[in-house]
């Protein structure tokens, strides 16, 4: 049945221990099964796949010159502030700026994870799959409302993270060392340019003890019928480093993506993650944070907007595993037309992590009657002393913002198309990232201006 | 219910004036107003007053299509057409501007982009509003209003005093040059100095190009935009009209003998 996919996982090449785990994770995902609707993380997202008519992108050659890349490539990197980025075509990187000397001769790492393997072959295993493994990890759970969860998820809530597991073909790896900052942000642009084809990409940011680093993920392409975009992003945290990751999703039509982002918070450390998704047609999009260490860190905000027959689905993890640890979860959506929007939230405070301060709001911006949009948030605590909250609003435009906007003169349409994008806007005020919010806020007026 | 003046059948130029014609509205099954009938031209600043309660704040929003009313019957003509079927930005295009008494926060949206856009949707289609007319007339708004240019890169009155909500109220008012105003209780919960630099602003715009109704409980901001005349509205209905000397005496003798008017 997945013949093509195991030609694939053969022409993979690597050290050993790469290869056993490859293989490893392929036998596993081979196993189990796509995630059917009776697996309450995946009730309202059903993805249709065929395995055995799944191709991989073809390869990519490497250019040398930003001209030489696609148009929409280009245009996206004039405008960019990250300090070095790498771009990847489906499987391969096809063009990289290099860091500047500083910061390499502090030991900052920023490279693609096929060089790493051969130039940092011990950072890369020890790293691999930490965050991220082939199967679904043990703190991923939701269960029926009204019931506890179950102490262990469904299995097949691994199938893609061991498809992701097996068959990588690249991606960015970051490496910050100890108490060194890393001012401009590094990021990684990935586009696919062949239609019908799968793509499994896995990055890896590693932020040693009081580092500091930011990382952007961007997501992009035309439209592309049939294609497959499947993602695994490890992120490292350790104690007293502040991570800022953030991941913008604007695939063309027809892009199936799915992606489990992961932070490992160390005590004291702070992760913050900004999730963005705009394109694809069907999207699922996880973002866990394990705040293993006291006193640790998540801010997670996210912003989307559905149109036509997308289908945006995210699932989020706060996981509070010592005490003293905070998060701050804000996912903000707009959806229009016949698109269907999924929120499920768990917030799961373990035994023992006292004085624990969890927060989570989901507010969806319903523009059509036929859009649908479920939230299912989740509270799992076992301590006794924690503040944890969580809430959940769907409505239309506000009606008196929308009246005081038109007793101005401004036309309703007008004045709709404002109040969708000040309420996304809200979100970005708190990412301090001046030519990313621009770059966001642009898409966002396309896909308002389109609505 | 009184009929206003007729009015004379003739080929001449529509007047130019707010003419609010036996106007009933109400709140769900509720009537507010009924029968309201005022004549304000272009040059005047009218003052209703009345007890709380009696209809003056809705008679504001009936005239700028709050959807919260139902107007039950009446009309209002502005300029000679009746706008009661219109919308409220098609109002507003029209040269109605309300500054209204709890203007509504949003969060998101700046006070610059805001304005841009209120004067973006006067302009014929094809026309832009070019950066030399919106920063000029900007920057001498601010003046007028004793506001550092920062504030139009906030928000729109979010997390704003409710003095610097009012205040703004007014900017959109200098920067949209409307051609009737209608002030509701502007004044309320403001301070002296406050209240000096929003009659400022108001007199500013004052003209033969201007008409408009100062709605106020109190004759406090009438000593600063002194009104051309006085109306009074209780239980719906307007009861006395007078000018400017009869704010005074509501401040002095209260509201109690035109409640017994409205009763007579």
């Amino acid at each position: 049945m997945t013949q093509p996919l195991s030609d694939h996982l053969a022409q993979h090449t690597g050290p050993d221990w790469l290869t056993a785990k490859r293989k490893q994770s392929f036998d596993l995902f081979d196993t189990l099964e796509v995630p059917h609707s009776g697996v309450e993380a995946w009730k309202y997202t059903q993805v249709v796949i065929d395995f055995g008519k799944l191709n991989p992108h073809p390869k990519r050659e490497a250019v040398h010159d930003v001209s030489a890349l696609p148009k929409s490539v280009q245009e996206r990197l004039s405008s960019t502030d990250v300090g070095a980025f790498l771009v990847l075509d489906g499987p391969d990187v096809v063009y990289r700026t290099e860091l500047p000397a500083e910061l390499t001769e502090k030991g900052v790492i920023f490279t693609d994870l096929k060089s790493a393997l051969e130039q940092y072959p011990d950072k890369v295993q020890q790293y691999l799959y930490s965050v991220v493994p082939a199967e679904v990890p043990d703190d991923t759970t939701i269960a029926a409302p009204g019931t506890t969860p179950s102490k262990s998820p469904d299995p097949s809530e691994g199938k893609f993270s061991a498809m992701a597991a097996a068959l990588w073909t690249n991606g960015a790896f970051v490496y910050v060392p100890r108490g060194v900052e890393v001012a401009l942000p590094l990021g990684s642009f990935r586009v696919m340019s062949e239609a019908g084809t799968f793509t499994a990409t896995r990055t890896l940011v590693v932020a040693e003890e009081n580092a500091r680093v930011t990382f952007i993920d961007e997501q992009d392409s035309e439209d592309l019928p049939g294609t497959y975009a499947i993602g695994a992003v490890e992120l490292v945290v350790k104690d007293g480093a502040q991570l800022r990751y953030v991941s913008i999703q604007n695939w063309g039509k027809g892009v199936t993506h799915i992606q489990r982002q992961r932070g490992d918070v160390g005590k004291d450390a702070v992760l913050n993650s900004l999730v963005v998704t705009m394109g694809g047609t069907l999207s699922r999009t996880e973002m866990q944070s394990y705040l293993r260490g006291q006193g640790s860190d998540s801010e997670m905000l996210a912003l989307y907007f559905a149109n036509e027959d997308q289908h945006f689905d995210h699932y989020t993890l706060q996981h509070h595993a010592a005490a003293n640890a905070h998060s701050d979860l804000l996912y903000k959506g707009v959806s229009d037309d016949r698109s269907v929007g999924v929120f499920s939230g768990m917030i799961k405070v373990d035994l023992g992590a006292q004085k624990t301060d969890a927060y989570q709001k989901h507010r969806t911006l319903m523009l059509s009657s036929e859009a649908q949009n479920f939230s299912v948030p989740q509270l799992e605590i076992n301590a006794n002393d924690v503040r944890c909250s969580h809430g959940s609003t769907t409505g239309p435009v506000d009606q008196e913002q929308l009246f005081f906007l038109k007793s101005r003169g401004i036309r309703e349409e007008q004045a709709e198309k404002m109040l969708v994008t000040a309420f996304l806007e809200d979100v970005l005020g708190r990412v301090p990232l001046q030519s990313v919010v621009k770059y966001i806020e642009g898409i966002i007026a396309k896909k308002v201006g389109a609505a | 219910m009184t009929s206003p003046d007729p009015q004379p059948k003739t080929t001449q130029p529509s007047p130019h004036q707010i003419e609010i014609r036996d106007l009933h509205a109400s709140v769900g099954d509720l009537p507010i107003l009924k029968g309201i009938n005022l004549i304000v031209p272009r040059g005047e600043l009218h003052a209703v007053m009345g007890p709380n309660g009696n209809g003056k704040s809705t008679l504001a929003k009936v005239i700028v299509g709050d959807p919260e009313y139902t107007v039950t019957g009446g009309e209002v003509l502005v300029d000679g057409v009746n706008i009661l079927e219109m919308e409220p930005d098609e109002r507003a295009r029209l040269g109605v501007f309300l500054a209204f008494q709890y203007p509504v926060e949003i969060p998101g949206v700046t006070i610059a982009n805001f304005l841009r856009l209120a004067m973006q949707a006067r302009k014929a289609e094809g026309e832009e509003v070019s950066f030399t007319e919106f920063y000029g007339k900007l920057l001498a708004a601010l003046k007028t209003l004793e506001w550092d240019e920062s504030i139009v890169e906030r928000y729109l009155n979010a997390g704003f005093s409710g003095g610097e909500k009012k205040r703004n109220e007014i900017l959109q008012m200098l920067m949209l040059d409307p051609s009737y105003i209608i002030m509701d209780e502007t004044d309320s919960g403001l301070d002296v100095d406050a209240l000096k630099i929003v009659a400022r602003g108001v007199n500013s715009m004052r003209g033969p190009g201007l008409g408009g109704l100062i709605i106020t409980h109190y004759q406090r901001l009438l000593d600063y935009i002194v009104p051309d005349k006085v109306h009074i509205i209780v239980d719906g209905k307007v009861v006395q009209s007078g000018g400017p000397e009869l704010a005074q005496k509501l401040d002095t003798e209260g509201y109690d003998w035109v409640k017994e008017l409205a009763t007579a």
